[in-house]
C-alpha cells in the first residue's frame, strides 16, 4: 500500500469564487461561504446540497421549500455511513417490526428530521420510489415507519436513498423506537373522570338540598346513592386500584409513602358512603371521592413526563455500529455483526469509521487514531504495525486492517460499565418523609376525636373521626409536590436541561461540588482556534490552501480549514492532484501544509510552538501555532455561578493547558489533568466518601461514564441531544451550558412555591378538621372544600412555579 | 317526575358510550403521536406528479 494517497474530487457543475456577500444555498439556507456551486441560477453551498435539490425537482416534490425556511439541512458535513450489512438477513431482523412475502415494516430512526417540511418529504416518499408504501413519521421522537416491498426496494436500498435526501437512518443496537405511553394511566383517567363528571351530575339535588323537600326526594336519594355506589366501583378497583397496592405494600415492608395516607382517605371515604347509602342515612361522599381520585391521578401523569426522543442510558452499545467489517480468507470484505467478532478475526476500518474491538493494528504505514471521545485526549494518536488499539477510537485518514483480540463486551475500555455501581435504591424523598408526619398526625387527631365523644356519645364520636379522616387530604404532598416538579421538568426542558426523572430536582439544592470535563464540556468538540504568527499570502492563495485543506479530514486540516471559513474566505475549485503524507502533511504541487520541517522552513527565529505551517516553492507562506480547542460561550459566567455554590473541579485527559478561564477561579490542586476514564471515575468516587454534600458531574464522552455514574447529579453534556450521549441522570444541550448557575438558581427559589402551598394545604386541613371534630362534616361541605382545595393547590403551584421563571434571568434569555 | 329515573339511566348510556370511545381510541395508540398529526393536517393532497403540474397555479 502507497504510503501517499491521492486524491481528487472533479465538480462538472460550474464553479465560481465570489467576493465577499454570501449567497444563500437554494437548498438548506446557509450562506454559501466555503463553496459556491452555480445552476440554473440556483446557488448551493455544497454538492450534498446540490444533488437533494435535482433530486426533489426531479420528482416533483420541490414544494418542499414552500413549507418551511430551513426545510433543507446542509449536506455539507454529512458523513456517509455504510449500510451494506443490511442485506445480511440476520443483522437486519433486529430492526424489522414485521415481515411477509410482500411486505416489509421498519420503523428507522431519522435523526435530521427538523421541521414540517421533513415530515412532508418524507411521508412523500413513495414519489421518489415506487417500493415505497406508506411512511408515517412521529416528529417528536424523529422516528418514521416505513411500509415498503422489499423485491421492488431492499432495505439497504431504502437506507441509501434516505440517505441520500438528507435523512440517513442511524441502526443502534438494544434501542427500542417504539413510543411509550403509558396507556393504563390513560384509561384510568378516562374512567375517573367520566364517572366524576356523572357523579355530581347525579348528586345535584343532592346540593341543592332537593332530595328531602318533595314526595318522591327520599326515593330520589335512594335511587341515586345506588347509582353512584355502582358507578364508584369500577374506578375504586381500576384507577384507585394502584394506590391501595402500594399502601399495602408499604404497610407490609415498613416503608412509608405517600400511598398510605392517600389509600386511608379513599377508604375512609367509600365505606362511610356505602354505609350512609345502604341504611339510607345520606347520601354518601362518592362525588370527592371520585374528585380525589381523578386529580390524583392527572397530577401523576404530569409528573411523568418523560422525554421519548432522548436516551438516558446511553451506554456502548448506542455509540457503535452494528456491523463490523470483516475480511475473508478470499480478501472479500463481509459485514458481521458486532457481537460475532471472534478473536483472530481480520477487519477493514475505513477513515472516519470506529474500531469495533480491541485488536493489533496490521498496517504498513503509521495511521493516525482520534481516541478524544472515549480517553478525553484531543489530540490525535499516531500508532505502528502491530501496537494495540482499542474499541471506540475512530480511525482518521487512512484505512487499516485490525486483528481482533477480544470480544466486544470484553473491550478495555467497556470495563467501566461492568464496574459501575448497579441502581442504588431510590433514596427516600419529600414526599415520603412528609407523608409519614401527616398519617401521625391525622391518625392521633381521629383517636383523639373518638375518645373526645366516647363519653357523651360514640356515635358522634365514631362519625367524627371517620370524617377526619375523610377531609384531612395531602394534597399539598400529593398534588403540589407533582405539579411543581413537573411544572420545573418542562421549563428547564424549553432551556435545554433534560432530567431523567423528577426526583432529581431535590438534589439541586444539595450541590455543593461541581466537577467538569474539559474536552467537549467545557470547550467545544469541533471549534479549534488558530493562532496565526506569521503570513504572507494573498486572497488567492488562501483561497487555494482552503481547497486543498478541504480534501483532507485530518483535524489540523479541519482546523485550518475553519479558520478560513471564519474570516469569510471562500474556497477555490478543488484541486485534483493533492497528496496527503501520513504523519507529514498535504502536499499540493509546490505547496506544502503541514510540520515546519516538511515545508522546508527556518523555525529558528520564532520563539513559540509551531503547529502548522504552509509554504510554496519552500518559501513561507504562513506559520500557525498551538491550537487549542475553543472555550464555550458564556463560560465566564457559568464558572463565577457555579463557584458562588460550592467548589469546582477539572478533570482532563488532556496535558495542562495555559491560559485558561479558569485560572484564577479554580485552585490548581482542584485541576487534574491526563486522566483517564478510570482515574476520572475514582476521582468522584473518592469525594463521594469525603463528604456528604452533593456533587454534581459534568461530562461529554465516554470517557466520563463512570465518573457520571457515580456522582449525586451526573450531567452529560451534548452538542445534538439527538445524537449519543453518555449515560447520566440529565442531559444539557451544549449550548445552554453556560446557564446551568441560572437554572440552579431558579430551582431553587421554586422551594417558595411549594412553601407557599403547604401553607394553603395547612389552612385547609385545619379549617376541614375543625369543621369535622365537631360533627359537622356533611357530604356537601365535603363536596365543595376537597376539589376546591385541589384545584387551588393545583393552581397556587403552577403560577407561583411559571411567576418565578418570569422574574428570574431565565426568561429573558428564552 | 318517575321519567327522571328513565332520564338518568339514558344519560349514563351516553356518556358510557363517550368513555368506550375514549378507551379504544387510546388503545389503538391514538395518543401515541400527539405533535404530528397537528402538523400533518396542514399539507396538502397531491397524490400524482401530472396533477402537480396542474395545480402549480394554485396557493
Amino acid at each position: 500500500m502507497d504510503n501517499t494517497k491521492t486524491i481528487g474530487k472533479q465538480t462538472d457543475k460550474d464553479v465560481l469564487i465570489t467576493a465577499d456577500h454570501p449567497l444563500a444555498c437554494s437548498h438548506c439556507g446557509e450562506p454559501c461561504v466555503e463553496e459556491l456551486i452555480t445552476e440554473d441560477e440556483k446557488h448551493f453551498c455544497c454538492s450534498g446540497c446540490a444533488m437533494v435539490f435535482n433530486l426533489l425537482k426531479a420528482n416533483g416534490l420541490d414544494d418542499f421549500y414552500d413549507l418551511d425556511q430551513t426545510a433543507g439541512r446542509s449536506q455539507r458535513r454529512v458523513r456517509l455511513e455504510d449500510y451494506s450489512w443490511l442485506e445480511d438477513a440476520r443483522l437486519r431482523q433486529e430492526f424489522i417490526d414485521f415481515e411477509d412475502e410482500t411486505y416489509c415494516r421498519m420503523r428507522l430512526d431519522l435523526p435530521s428530521i427538523h421541521c414540517s417540511a421533513c415530515i412532508w418529504l418524507l411521508e412523500n416518499l413513495n414519489q421518489l420510489d415506487e417500493g415505497v408504501k406508506s411512511v408515517q413519521v412521529n416528529f417528536a421522537q424523529k422516528t418514521a415507519n416505513i411500509l415498503f416491498v422489499p423485491e421492488q426496494l431492499s432495505a439497504r436500498n431504502l437506507a441509501d436513498l434516505l440517505a441520500r435526501i438528507g435523512y440517513p437512518p442511524r441502526f443502534r443496537k438494544g434501542k427500542s423506537l417504539k413510543p411509550t405511553t403509558d396507556k393504563k394511566l390513560l384509561y384510568q383517567i378516562g374512567l375517573a373522570g367520566f364517572v366524576f363528571g356523572n357523579i355530581m351530575l347525579f348528586s345535584f339535588p343532592e346540593y341543592l338540598g332537593l332530595s328531602r323537600d318533595t314526595n318522591d326526594g327520599g326515593s330520589f336519594q335512594v335511587l341515586f346513592g345506588y347509582l353512584n355506589l355502582v358507578l364508584i366501583l369500577p374506578v375504586l378497583l381500576f384507577s384507585g386500584r394502584d394506590y391501595l397496592m402500594a399502601a399495602y405494600r408499604g404497610i407490609r415492608y415498613g416503608v412509608h409513602t405517600v400511598d398510605i395516607p392517600i389509600a386511608l382517605g379513599i377508604l375512609a371515604l367509600f365505606f362511610r358512603s356505602v354505609y350512609e347509602v345502604v341504611w339510607a342515612i345520606g347520601p354518601g361522599y362518592f362525588d370527592s371521592l371520585a374528585g380525589l381520585l381523578f386529580f390524583l391521578l392527572v397530577g401523576k401523569w404530569f409528573q411523568a413526563k418523560t422525554f421519548s426522543r432522548l436516551s438516558f442510558d446511553g451506554d456502548y452499545r448506542s455509540y457503535f455500529p452494528v456491523a463490523a467489517r470483516k475480511i475473508t480468507e478470499n480478501g472479500q470484505i463481509t459485514p458481521i455483526g458486532l457481537s460475532e467478532v471472534r478473536p483472530g478475526d481480520l477487519l477493514s476500518v475505513q477513515p472516519g469509521g470506529l474500531i469495533p474491538v480491541d485488536g493489533l493494528l496490521d498496517s504498513p504505514v503509521s495511521v493516525g487514531i482520534d481516541y478524544s471521545f472515549v480517553t478525553g485526549e484531543s489530540a490525535a494518536q499516531t500508532r505502528t504495525n502491530g501496537n494495540r488499539i482499542y474499541a471506540g477510537g475512530r480511525a482518521i485518514e487512512t484505512s487499516f486492517k485490525l486483528i481482533a483480540e477480544k470480544k466486544v463486551e470484553e473491550s478495555y475500555l467497556l470495563q467501566l460499565w461492568k464496574d459501575a455501581p448497579g441502581e442504588q435504591e431510590p433514596k427516600q424523598n419529600l414526599t415520603d418523609r412528609l407523608s409519614k408526619y401527616f398519617t401521625r398526625v391525622v391518625l392521633s387527631i381521629a383517636l383523639a376525636t373518638c375518645l373526645y365523644w366516647y363519653p357523651t356519645d360514640i356515635g358522634k364520636g365514631l362519625y367524627a373521626a371517620g370524617s377526619v379522616l375523610i377531609i384531612a387530604c395531602p394534597c399539598a404532598i400529593a398534588l403540589a409536590i407533582p405539579f411543581c416538579y413537573g411544572t420545573i421538568i418542562r421549563l428547564l426542558a424549553k432551556h435545554g436541561l433534560y432530567l431523567k426523572h423528577s426526583g432529581l430536582i431535590e438534589q439541586f439544592p444539595k450541590l455543593k461540588h461541581f466537577v467538569l470535563d474539559k474536552t467537549g464540556t467545557l470547550t467545544h468538540h469541533e471549534a479549534i482556534s488558530l493562532p496565526l504568527i506569521q503570513s504572507s499570502w494573498n486572497k488567492a492563495d488562501m483561497a487555494l490552501v482552503m481547497a486543498i485543506c478541504q480534501q483532507s479530514s485530518h483535524p489540523k486540516s479541519k482546523a485550518l480549514h475553519q479558520w478560513f471559513s471564519k474570516r469569510k474566505i471562500l474556497a477555490a475549485t478543488s484541486p485534483a492532484g493533492v497528496k496527503e503524507i501520513v504523519g507529514k502533511g498535504l502536499e499540493y504541487g509546490p505547496w506544502r501544509i503541514g510540520s515546519p520541517d516538511f515545508c522546508q522552513i527556518d523555525r529558528s527565529e520564532i520563539d513559540a510552538h509551531i503547529s502548522l505551517c504552509v509554504s510554496y516553492k519552500g518559501e513561507m507562506k504562513a506559520i500557525f501555532g498551538q491550537s487549542k480547542n475553543q472555550m464555550r460561550n458564556g463560560l465566564d459566567h457559568f464558572l463565577k455561578g457555579l463557584s458562588q455554590r460550592g467548589q469546582l473541579y477539572v478533570l482532563s485527559g488532556d496535558i495542562e493547558p495555559t491560559n485558561t478561564p479558569w485560572e484564577g477561579i479554580i485552585s490548581t490542586e482542584n485541576q487534574h489533568y491526563e486522566c483517564s476514564p478510570f482515574d476520572k471515575k475514582k476521582f468522584v468516587a473518592d469525594l463521594q466518601e469525603k463528604t456528604t454534600e452533593g456533587i454534581c458531574m459534568l461530562g461529554d464522552g465516554l470517557n466520563d461514564t463512570g465518573a457520571l455514574a457515580d456522582a449525586d447529579l451526573g450531567i452529560a453534556v451534548s452538542e445534538d441531544a439527538t445524537t449519543f450521549a453518555p449515560a447520566g441522570d440529565a442531559i444539557l444541550s451544549a449550548d445552554n451550558l453556560n446557564q446551568l448557575p441560572d437554572f440552579i438558581t431558579f430551582v431553587l427559589k421554586t422551594r417558595w412555591v411549594l412553601y407557599a402551598a403547604y401553607l394553603f394545604a395547612l389552612a385547609y386541613n385545619i379549617t376541614g378538621i375543625i369543621i369535622a371534630v365537631q360533627g359537622k362534616l356533611s357530604p356537601v361541605i365535603a363536596a365543595i372544600l376537597m376539589p376546591l382545595s385541589s384545584i387551588t393547590t393545583v393552581c397556587i403551584v403552577i403560577f407561583g412555579v411559571f411567576s418565578i421563571y418570569h422574574i428570574s434571568d431565565l426568561h429573558k434569555s428564552c | 317526575m318517575r321519567v327522571i329515573i328513565f332520564l338518568a339511566l339514558l344519560s349514563i348510556l351516553i356518556a358510557g358510550g363517550f368513555l368506550v370511545a375514549f378507551l379504544w381510541a387510546v388503545r389503538s395508540g391514538q395518543y401515541e403521536d400527539d405533535s404530528t398529526p397537528s402538523i400533518r393536517i396542514l399539507f396538502d393532497d397531491k397524490t400524482t406528479i401530472s396533477k402537480h403540474t396542474e395545480e402549480e397555479g394554485k396557493t
